[in-house]
């Protein structure tokens, strides 16, 4: 650390400016979740006096309970929680086996079917959305979880990510192993898997994140309440109690929150992730 | 092994071809099936589609390219169509300038850098949906945060989202704030990665702080800048949820994009035929869109 003595006077200003305009940004950010924080636990009057007021007089905790009980949300944090998380083990469990294949295994047709699962990452989300529904109308699968679950099991970028990532792991690994009597198999469970757990939580955690956001997928195979994932809730919520405000942040609220806190206890993996994706270019 | 014959050693060689070529493909299994249903049928069922009209629960019928007339003789696609280009074109450069600004500020080994990170990075986590009624509120004409302030100066009441001159810009600026955190994190792996003896060669031959960004830094994060203007313009001509959420197409379908008319069509009216054939002149349009920006960049992307 540069102590401030050490600076000259114009390194000094500089560093002032780049703090205050960095400060700035940072407070538009954030500002928008503390109104939403702190309106959800307001009196209506206080939202609607031209007095504005930065916080509540006493905060409303009723607004929450009011919330949960015009709308099930405690049905929505399920459904979300059961298809994120049914959706991230599928999808690593096929990402694994099929990064396993095009990375350890030498057979003909590897290399095109490589650059076929990249192909698919160019194809827009537009072409598929008629066709995907119509075949999950044909299923009778429309209103289900399977629904909500299957179409969204496959990540051709999350293949990529650990294919590369296998391609770092010694290969005398795998032979020792062999020496020792472990199947292929065997291999990727025992070795490959446990060495790539960063790699795994990465894609895990940025599929759960999605799956959490979700909005126009279960908007448009669902149409039960019972069904809804949490975000269709909101705007649903939304829709009914337009100008609601303090029950709308309240809503708001408890849609984001449980993600804010994954993301401040896994914040690496989410950077990590990010970082990954560019370098995709 | 020097002990085992040659025929031998072929033909366990040989197995271990096999059996390496039938693990691979049973381990592809779950992939090709995937691909085969929720991919390519996708891909030739549109077009298949595209030329036939089709309410959900009526017959077939095959129309030739009668939805594809009707289509582009329709202004309200033409409308969506625009809405759509003037989202990205604003969206995605000012998002991109923003981001590669903040990222450099963020660079120079300051202190709080981490927490400027996590603070930028905060809206990238939430759901689009969630953060975008709060801004809805944080726009409200009567009781919104933004226009308290500008009252609070002196200027009048702006509706954000109900003036149809200003919607589409008060949701692009949303989607600037939604989005700034991801591309600040890939800019900023991108700046450390350029090494730092290009800059000190740099600075001995007499170049200043706007030489150096101009002809180091910019053309050393060129790749990232083209990978983000690929992806952002894919991205912003399928903008949808924060319109639904925000201003819900209008006002006066002022903010009516083009994913919109596509969802109307296919789950409103049920039109499924001539829905397909939206998506895939969609899909045409962000393909061309694409190979220009191909074409275009090429002459400026730095690869080492």
């Amino acid at each position: 650390m540069i102590s401030a003595k050490s600076l000259r006077p114009r390194q000094l200003v500089r560093s002032g400016l780049t703090h205050a305009v960095l400060l700035a940004g940072a407070v538009i950010m954030i500002l928008p979740f503390f109104w939403m924080v702190t309106t959800s636990l307001k009196e209506m009057w206080e939202v609607f006096t031209p007095e504005m007021q930065w916080l509540p007089e006493v905060p409303v905790w009723r607004n929450y309970a009011d919330a949960w009980m015009y709308a099930p949300f405690g049905r929505y944090y399920f459904n979300t929680i059961f298809v994120a998380v049914s959706v991230v083990v599928v999808q690593l469990i096929i990402c694994g086996l099929a990064a396993y294949a095009l990375s350890r295994l030498q057979f003909p047709g590897r290399d095109i079917i490589f650059l076929g699962v990249l192909g698919t990452m160019m194809l827009p989300g537009t072409l598929m959305t008629v066709p995907s529904y119509l075949i999950l109308h044909w299923l009778k699968w429309i209103d289900t979880y399977y629904a909500l679950i299957i179409p969204s099991v496959f990540n051709a970028f999350g293949i990529f990510l650990l294919r590369q990532f296998f391609m770092t792991i010694p290969r005398e690994l795998d032979d020792a192993a062999t020496i020792d009597g472990c199947s292929r198999i065997a291999i990727l469970w025992r070795i490959i898997m446990p060495l790539s757990k960063a790699a795994f939580a990465t894609i895990g955690i940025f599929t759960f994140m999605g799956q959490w956001n979700s909005y126009i997928w279960p908007l448009i195979v669902t149409n039960s309440e019972e069904m809804r994932m949490i975000s269709v809730g909101i705007s649903m919520f939304k829709d009914q109690f337009n100008t609601q405000w303090t029950l709308m942040m309240a809503a708001s609220t408890t849609a984001t929150l449980p993600l804010l806190v994954v993301f401040l206890f896994a914040q690496r993996f989410f950077i990590e992730g990010i970082t990954l994706t560019g370098l995709k270019g | 092994m020097m002990a085992v014959p040659q025929a031998k050693r072929r033909r366990q060689w040989l197995s271990m071809k096999t059996e390496q070529t039938v693990l691979g493909y049973l381990c592809l299994i779950p992939t090709f099936v995937y691909a085969a249903v929720f991919l390519l049928f996708p891909i030739f069922y549109s077009l298949v589609l595209s030329f036939q009209r089709w309410r959900l629960y009526g017959n077939q019928e095959w129309v030739g390219f009668d939805n594809y007339r009707r289509i582009f003789s329709d202004s309200v696609f033409w409308l969506s169509l625009k809405n759509a280009a003037i989202y990205a074109v604003f969206f995605v450069p000012l998002s991109i300038i923003i981001a590669l600004a903040v990222a450099i500020l963020l660079n120079q080994k300051i202190r709080g850098m981490k927490w400027y990170r996590t603070a930028y990075f905060v809206p990238v986590v939430s759901s689009t949906v969630a953060v975008a009624v709060v801004w809805s509120f944080l726009f409200d004409t009567h009781y919104g945060l933004v226009n308290d302030w500008l009252t609070r100066i002196g200027l009048n009441r702006v509706g954000w989202l109900t003036d149809p001159d200003i919607a589409m810009f008060s949701v692009i600026i949303f989607s600037i704030w939604k989005s700034l955190g991801s591309n600040v994190v890939i800019y900023l792996a991108a700046l450390q990665g350029v090494p730092q003896h290009l800059y000190e060669a740099a600075r001995i031959d007499g170049a200043g702080r706007w030489g150096q960004f101009r002809y180091i830094t910019l053309p050393m994060v060129s790749p990232t800048t083209f990978f983000m203007l690929i992806m952002g313009l894919i991205g912003a001509f399928q903008v949808f949820e924060q319109i639904m959420i925000m201003t819900g197409g209008g006002p006066m379908r002022a903010t009516y994009v083009v994913y919109m008319y596509m969802y109307d069509y296919a789950f409103r009216y049920s039109e499924m035929g001539y829905a397909a054939a939206v998506g895939y002149i969609m899909a045409i349009i962000i393909f061309i869109l694409t190979v220009i920006n191909m074409k275009v960049s090429g002459k400026f992307v730095h690869y080492e």
